[in-house]
């Protein structure tokens, strides 16, 4: 049997793009566990800043819940009993001091809107604008039962020091592909 | 009254709320998926910790990967705290950050800026 799939070119792709490493597929709380582990070891081994480690988890714990919870393309697992989001989710370097945490997800019509307009507000703040947002937020928010803050993208964005990049690709079925780009530098 | 004692997981903190030594402890990462789970238990029995009158309380907090969420439980049971030392109770938070992370110093700093009662923001030993 034969397909047109050709793994080399996935591969060459994310060795192009120099991806560390990449996953595809429903995101559960143990993968995203297996992820931090693995570039926590990775940086570490790299003799990484704690502060630096700290930032790119934290990044990676957020885009991460965002596709778990957000995702409109969902899976249900016996496991947990209940449904997980898929998507994409990766870290890579762009430039030696540089690393990039992206993420792609599906959404519908009316949540990319929404997105949109929350990573427009928060690119637009200044840095102390966007410490004061985040500390009200934090301070006068409130949790949903599914544990959302809203301050998942704020946080993405302190970290980052750096607009946030984002697309959202309109598909045929009338969902939209989102997807973020976020940068974390190594020095300061 | 027995001691309150959720064993950590990777992502979750151990947390030990000591009704006969008076102590609160939590220690280790906090990122999981709904920080509900995992706060809203000990807020119920934060409340029945506060049922006596003039309670002491010894907080001690060693946090390192935390979530925004995580981050959000623990600002509502900060505020809870507030409250029942305003009500008399005595209450102290000593807050560990790694020794020369400035940037987690300040987000402890944050989370304690309004508060009254007396706490300690200090650098963990290095091990």
């Amino acid at each position: 049997m034969s397909s047109k799939m050709n793994v080399y070119t996935i591969y060459s792709l994310m060795q192009d793009n120099q991806i560390q490493f990449s996953y595809k597929g429903p995101i559960t709380q143990e993968v995203l566990i297996t992820l931090g582990d693995t570039i926590k070891e990775k940086l570490n081994n790299e003799d990484c800043d704690t502060k630096v480690v700290r930032r790119i988890f934290s990044v990676l714990v957020e885009t991460a819940h965002n596709i778990l919870k957000y995702s409109s393309e969902k899976v249900y697992l016996d496991e947990t009993n209940k449904a997980t989001g898929i998507g994409l989710i990766g870290i890579g370097k762009t430039e030696p001091n540089m690393f990039i945490v992206f993420s792609g997800n599906i959404v519908g019509s009316v949540e990319a809107k929404a997105i949109e307009d929350r990573l427009l507000y928060i690119n637009n703040l200044s840095r102390e604008e966007l410490n004061k947002s985040y500390q009200q937020q934090l301070k006068q928010g409130t949790i949903t039962a599914d544990g959302s803050a809203g301050l998942g993208l704020y946080e993405v964005a302190r970290q980052s020091g750096r607009p946030i990049e984002y697309s959202f690709s309109p598909l045929e079925d009338g969902n939209v592909f989102f997807e973020l780009k976020i940068y974390v530098k190594v020095e300061d | 009254m027995e001691n309150y004692i959720i064993t950590p997981t990777k992502y979750t903190p151990l947390i030990e709320l000591s009704f006969k030594d008076n102590f609160l402890r939590i220690t280790g990462d906090s990122y999981p998926e709904n920080a509900m789970d995992v706060y809203q238990p000990l807020i119920l029995q934060l409340e029945k910790y506060f049922t006596a009158p003039e309670q002491k309380l010894q907080i001690e907090l060693n946090l390192d990967f935390i979530s925004t969420s995580s981050k959000k439980m623990l600002t509502d049971i900060i505020t809870l705290l507030q409250n029942y030392s305003n009500a008399g109770h005595n209450i102290n938070i000593t807050w560990y950050y790694t020794d020369g992370d400035i940037e987690q110093k300040e987000q402890w700093e944050m989370f304690l800026e309004d508060v009254t009662f007396p706490y300690n923001i200090i650098p963990l030993p290095e091990d």
